[in-house]
């Protein structure tokens, strides 16, 4: 099986392409803390309200700039803590979110921002963004839940 | 290598050909990978 | 009389055609249904009383992701290895018709069910929405009944082997038999969730079901599901193309090894569709973004050998200079044209699979309707452009017609017609996506704030796509109809590449079955052994079924 000169280049330079894109992401994940969403902890689906984690809905400030946000999602419905469904973070802020959902799964989408995890019945979503930017954001449901799926929303807004 | 596999390997197709389009053609489709990668990567730094 | 001129006998045209006439059926109501969700969604329409939005869209995703594309590949696959092989016999032809029966019967099942608002689940049928148990029941026979296939596609080429000993298999043959393998290995994922969770759960038999693993097993079934939709394709491309431009396959050898490759590689990735989700180790989900990668080592070998192939016959002709070959190609003949322009489609789509697959990258993209750009792209253009393109060949091949200038010119509009349809809606779905438009939704004002609307120009620009993609469809069938019923009879050519005189014989490590599925086998184990201990062990309690529609 003989390969032609151009095509060995080429695969070198294709396979060079692809182990770049690795070591880019692979960096930024496991030593710049830029991991994708994962579990902060596990519950029983049918009784999520009762858990400790879901007494405080809504933002709370921790520290200097660190704030964590605690969303329930349920069909059709986020539940931010208050009914205006408007949550307001600081710009620079960075904000442990955690989230569930009380049924099905929903997304869970800061429309423009990079905030972008999926909602399973029985675990804890989790991941560590910083609002760099500031502006109105919609948060909305990107994952089929139902009926009313495009109906879910809240909004951000992160003020300077 | 047998004498019968070095006589075959000189007269492979694939020797002769003049593939200079065909190089041409992948090095776009990998640039084109490349800025589009790079794009998105620089539009998720930025959020 | 060569292979490529003599016909089917009857009795095997008949089988093929009839996987054909369920693949074009499923297209006419899947692009259908896939206008409606484009009107919708501009504002241009509201849906009537009768029918929802989500049940169109799984409608619009079943039957054209599921249904289309498995019965076209199968009666593509079926013809090209009996034609090279040297025909089915009475045993093999009958067990491919057992598949096309259950297969049908579970089509039929599923799709009633979603149509009497039973299961409104898309085509994922994501856990814990529950649908029907006549739903899961009917995917299963689709499953297991193509399996049927997988064992005729087997036997056929080990009967090949042994009454041809020491001889080069087809290579059509060889790769039916990667695709099936990778088919079969794949799909025990969905089986066994479909079969082991939802089933019993619909019934009643369990109350409750562990999500992340059957999303999971989905996935795992997933990811190369849309191999087995490629595949075919590079079929084609590899197989068939040479002859159709009049020159030979580039190589026989690395065609093998290319597939031999998508065999080992396509299956243990599903994470990278996994990537925002809870409860899966980081580390594994990195793991499947390498090992994806590697997947797209064999479709840049491919890029290379089209080129070449193209290049080649070029230059046999007497083209000059970097380019000169482009010119020498058979643009008019629509056999040439659709599959290549599918080609091309691919470095977009190629591009942005890559994209999806890395990594913390996802979050840009999930669930967007980037995502739904990106596999109009490809299953909807590389793939379905080479389908029709085999179609206009394939057909009269079967039916004893001719392929006339008339529908030849035909076939260059509808191939005019999806390019620019499909430019324009997946174009406008990736700029969406990347502004946070999520995939999936029907019209919403959402909050009214500022950022969700400014997503309707896009929405209207699908709608211009996808009206212009729909004509191109109502194209697509008359052409088929015609080459069906009506078109003046003829002899068409079923053509097949044919190998350089001078290349060596692939490696006979090859055909070495157990060393291939071994190894397939050793990178599922490896990829998905320890994160699904992990998943089944820290799992919380199971989920209720839901019917939130």
């Amino acid at each position: 099986m003989n390969m032609h000169k151009y095509e060995k280049w080429w695969m070198l330079f294709g396979s060079g392409t692809l182990l770049i894109f690795l070591i880019v992401v692979g960096v930024s994940a496991f030593y710049m803390g830029s991991t994708p969403p994962y579990c902060a902890t596990t519950l029983d689906p049918e009784n999520v309200r009762e858990h400790d984690s879901f007494q405080e809905l809504g933002l709370k400030q921790l520290d200097d700039n660190e704030y964590s946000l605690t969303i329930l999602a349920s069909a059709f419905d986020y539940d931010v803590g208050n009914p205006e469904k408007v949550i307001e973070i600081p710009k620079g802020a960075s904000v442990s979110i955690y989230a569930t959902t009380t049924d099905v799964i929903h997304g869970f989408e800061i429309a423009g921002t990079n905030a972008n995890m999926m909602l399973e019945p029985g675990y804890v979503s989790t991941n560590r963004y910083t609002f760099k930017n500031a502006g109105e954001y919609t948060l909305l449901c990107n994952e089929y839940c139902g009926v009313g799926h495009h109906l879910m929303a809240a909004t951000i807004k992160v003020v300077e | 290598m047998s004498k019968v596999e070095q006589r075959e390997q000189t007269t492979d197709p694939h020797e002769d050909v003049d593939l200079k389009g065909t190089l041409f053609g992948v090095a776009i489709v990998g640039f084109f990978i490349l800025f589009s990668w790079f794009g998105v990567w620089a539009l998720f730094l930025s959020r | 009389m060569s292979t490529a001129i003599k016909r089917f006998p009857k009795n095997e045209s008949r089988l093929y055609m009839a996987y054909m006439y369920v693949a074009f059926i499923s297209l006419f109501i899947g692009a259908t249904m896939g206008l409606v969700q484009t009107l919708e969604r501009a504002g241009a329409i509201t849906m009537p009383s009768f029918i929802s939005y989500y049940q169109v869209l799984t409608v619009h995703g079943i039957i054209l992701a599921l249904v289309m594309t498995t019965f076209f590949i199968f009666g593509f696959m079926l013809s090209s290895q009996s034609k090279t092989t040297g025909g089915y016999n009475n045993t093999e032809r009958n067990l491919s018709w057992l598949s096309f029966v259950v297969m049908l019967a579970g089509v039929i099942m599923a799709s009633v069910m979603v149509f009497l608002n039973e299961a409104t689940v898309l085509f994922t049928f994501y856990a814990p929405l529950q649908a029907h148990v006549i739903f899961y029941i009917g995917m299963a026979l689709v499953i297991v009944g193509s399996w049927i296939n997988g064992f005729v596609i087997f036997k056929r080429h080990a009967r090949f082997r042994k009454e041809n000993p020491g001889e080069r298999t087809p290579l059509l043959s060889y790769m039916a038999v990667i695709t099936m393998l990778m088919w079969q290995i794949a799909s025990i994922g969905v089986a066994v969730t479909v079969v082991g969770q939802m089933i019993p759960w619909a019934l009643g038999w369990v109350d409750s079901i562990d999500v992340l693993l059957s999303r999971t097993l989905f996935w795992y079934f997933g990811h190369p599901l849309v191999y087995f939709w490629l595949l075919p394709a590079y079929m084609m491309w590899y197989a068939v193309m040479p002859k159709i431009i009049g020159g030979k396959i580039f190589s026989d050898s690395l065609a093998r090894f290319t597939f031999v490759l998508l065999l080992l590689f396509s299956i243990p990735v599903g994470f990278h569709h996994q990537l925002t989700e809870p409860g899966i180790p980081e580390f594994w989900k990195y793991i499947q973004v390498v090992l994806t990668m590697v997947v797209v080592v064999p479709s840049m070998m491919t890029a290379f050998s089209m080129f070449a192939t193209f290049e080649s016959r070029g230059r046999e002709l007497g083209a000059k200079g970097m380019f000169g070959w482009l010119k020498k190609m058979p643009w008019k003949d629509a056999r040439f044209l659709a599959p290549f322009v599918g080609m091309v489609f691919f470095i977009p789509g190629g591009a942005g699979g890559i994209i999806n697959a890395s990594n913390q990258m996802n979050q840009v993209v999930h669930n967007t309707i980037w995502v739904t750009g990106h596999f109009h792209l490809t299953v909807a253009t590389v793939v379905i452009l080479t389908f029709f393109g085999i179609t206009y060949w394939l057909i009269p091949h079967l039916t004893g017609r001719a392929f006339t200038p008339v529908m030849n010119r035909l076939a260059i509009v509808q191939t005019v017609l999806w390019t620019v349809g499909m430019t324009i809606m997946s174009t406008a779905m990736h700029w969406q996506g990347l502004l946070g438009g999520p995939r999936r939704s029907a019209y919403s004002d959402y909050l009214g704030n500022a950022d969700t609307a400014a997503w309707g120009s896009y929405q209207v620009a699908q709608a211009v796509g996808g009206s212009i993609l729909f004509v191109g469809m109502i194209v697509m069938i008359i052409i088929f109809i015609n080459l069906a019923f009506f078109a003046p009879k003829g002899e068409t050519e079923y053509p097949l590449g044919e190998v350089h005189s001078l290349e060596a014989p692939a490696p006979k490590v090859f055909e070495n079955w157990p060393l291939w599925i071994g190894l397939t086998l050793a990178l599922v184990l490896f990829a998905y052994t320890i994160p699904l201990i992990d998943i089944i062990q820290s799992k919380p309690p199971g989920a209720q079924g839901f019917k939130l529609w």
